[in-house]
């Protein structure tokens, strides 16, 4: 599904106009407080899904997985079940969807009983996408924490492209790192002071830009001072070979 | 001189071992790094660090251990900055640094100069008169370490504080870190992001219950294929490095991409 943002202005940002494309991975750099959009409607201009207003769909089309959720309950086991209640499954669809969902996060189902409170910061993330899959979204925004190690990032990841190809979703990622954006989007936004400088599809994006570059970009770039011809790439081994032949 | 020292640290939590016979040395001007994964107990050893979780005994500041009797001397030795401990008192940035030179009992004219000089090192022109709600998150995080600092600690403690910050943002903080270790702070970096180690003088790594010691910034990363092993991202500059290192195209590992390409193409 398609999103946009059409003249939006509120306390944080000044007619923001935005698309984001359906079914595609579109990463967000250094962009603050969009997920009040989501919570709060004071706002002039409209937020379109499809060409239609938001209000006009139900509130679970959108899920915002934050770095900081709110819990509403002790006990892991009874935050899905919450969530069973708030989706009106009967029993058979919610054992089936829990049981492939802590597949997705790489939940054991032990985690069940834990106390919410007990969780590590990457357990209450992936508790947040799992409850936020329960909703069945179409379009998802994901907050990235660059803190959380390569296993943890690898399940991220993983979990972001199977919702893009197999569940058809749209998928914005929100993050400061632009290494992170840059190996996994499709498009990529760029904002100062939440307003977009420049918006463009991820291979096309940095050849007209200065900053941020990714790394691998970065290295191109000052490669080609010393005038060899680096491409840029998105692996660092296909990197390697480049500059192999190059010295 | 030792200035922290944890004794045989055992804890547990809901039924499940945290930190089992853990023990740490640091020394007076020590830039140590902690790396730890997710689970490895990072914000929990933080917590116990800083006195959030009580303990008896375990750690001691100065040769004075914590207990109950302790506790109000030994924080005012630390400064904490983590993402599970951001709150603001006040409505004002500037409030918010007066706040504990206030509680200190500090008068006027002290709090003043003490203001103005964080205003200098960390470049707070713009951000001293805004409103805290208005603080974007990495604004919030950067006047966080500030705040760490305001009483003037001897030792700085940082769980993954800087790790989420735009690359721009994280490198102003590690040199203003740097200068201050120069000038006698104690830091202690426990952290998953590699980015954020370069200038330790020490680096421990937090695995199974327990804390080793990997030795040099430059010993950790000649062990890169255990790290990765593990679960560490490893920095691009590091990475890029070794695996150039490996092809004889460079001779060491370099942690800044200029003097890296220098080296190569010239």
């Amino acid at each position: 599904m398609e999103l946009k943002f059409v003249n939006i202005s509120n306390r944080e940002f000044e007619n923001l106009n935005l698309t984001i494309n359906s079914n595609a991975i579109t990463g967000i750099y250094n962009v603050y407080n969009l997920e009040k959009l989501f919570n709060d409607n004071s706002y002039k201009g409209s937020i379109l899904i499809n060409n239609s207003s938001i209000f006009s769909y139900n509130e679970s089309i959108v899920s915002y997985i934050s770095l900081n959720p709110i819990f509403y309950t002790s006990k892991v086991k009874d935050e899905f079940f919450l969530a069973k209640r708030k989706n009106k499954l009967n029993n058979e669809e919610y054992l089936k969807k829990i049981e492939s969902i802590l597949k997705i996060v790489k939940f054991d189902k032990k985690i069940l009983e834990k106390e919410i409170k007990y969780l590590s910061t990457s357990e209450k993330y992936m508790l947040n996408i799992a409850i936020n899959l329960i909703n069945n979204p179409d379009i998802i925004f994901l907050e990235n924490n660059q803190e959380f190690d390569n296993n943890i990032q690898g399940i991220i990841k993983n979990i972001i492209l199977e919702l893009k190809k197999k569940y058809k979703k749209t998928i914005i990622i929100i993050s400061n790192n632009i290494n992170y954006l840059y190996d996994l989007s499709d498009y990529i936004v760029i904002l100062k002071d939440n307003n977009v400088i420049v918006s463009d599809k991820t291979n096309i994006l940095f050849k007209n830009i200065s900053n941020p570059l990714p790394d691998l970009i970065k290295f191109s770039n000052l490669a080609n001072s010393y005038n060899k011809k680096i491409k840029n790439y998105k692996d660092i081994k296909d990197l390697i070979k480049d500059v192999y032949k190059n010295v | 001189m030792t200035i922290l020292k944890i004794n045989n640290l055992n804890y547990s939590r809901d039924d499940t071992i945290i930190f089992s016979n853990l023990n740490l040395n640091v020394f007076k001007k020590d830039y140590i790094s902690i790396i730890g994964l997710n689970k490895s107990g990072k914000t929990t050893l933080t917590k116990l660090l800083c006195a959030i979780i009580p303990t008896d005994n375990i750690f001691s500041i100065n040769d004075i251990f914590l207990n109950k009797q302790t506790v109000l001397d030994y924080i005012e030795h630390i400064g904490v900055v983590s993402n599970s401990l951001n709150i603001f008192l006040t409505k004002k940035v500037k409030d918010e640094l007066i706040l504990p030179l206030k509680n200190l009992g500090y008068n006027e004219l002290k709090i003043k100069k003490i203001i103005n000089d964080l205003i200098t090192f960390f470049e707070l022109e713009d951000l001293i008169s805004k409103n805290t709600n208005e603080l974007t998150k990495d604004e919030a995080t950067y006047l966080q370490i500030i705040i760490a600092l305001v009483h003037n600690p001897e030792i700085l403690i940082l769980d993954d504080a800087i790790s989420s910050l735009p690359l721009q943002l994280k490198e102003k903080i590690l040199l203003k870190l740097k200068k201050l270790n120069e000038k006698g702070l104690t830091i202690i970096n426990i952290t998953s992001d590699l980015e954020t180690i370069y200038d330790s003088n020490k680096v421990y790594l937090l695995n199974n219950k327990s804390i080793e010691e990997l030795g040099n910034v430059e010993q950790v990363f000649q062990e890169d294929n255990y790290l990765r092993k593990l679960g560490f991202k490893i920095p691009f500059i590091i990475d890029l490095s070794i695996k150039l290192k490996f092809y004889g195209l460079l001779d060491k590992i370099y942690y800044n991409l200029e003097a890296l390409e220098e080296n190569l193409w010239n």
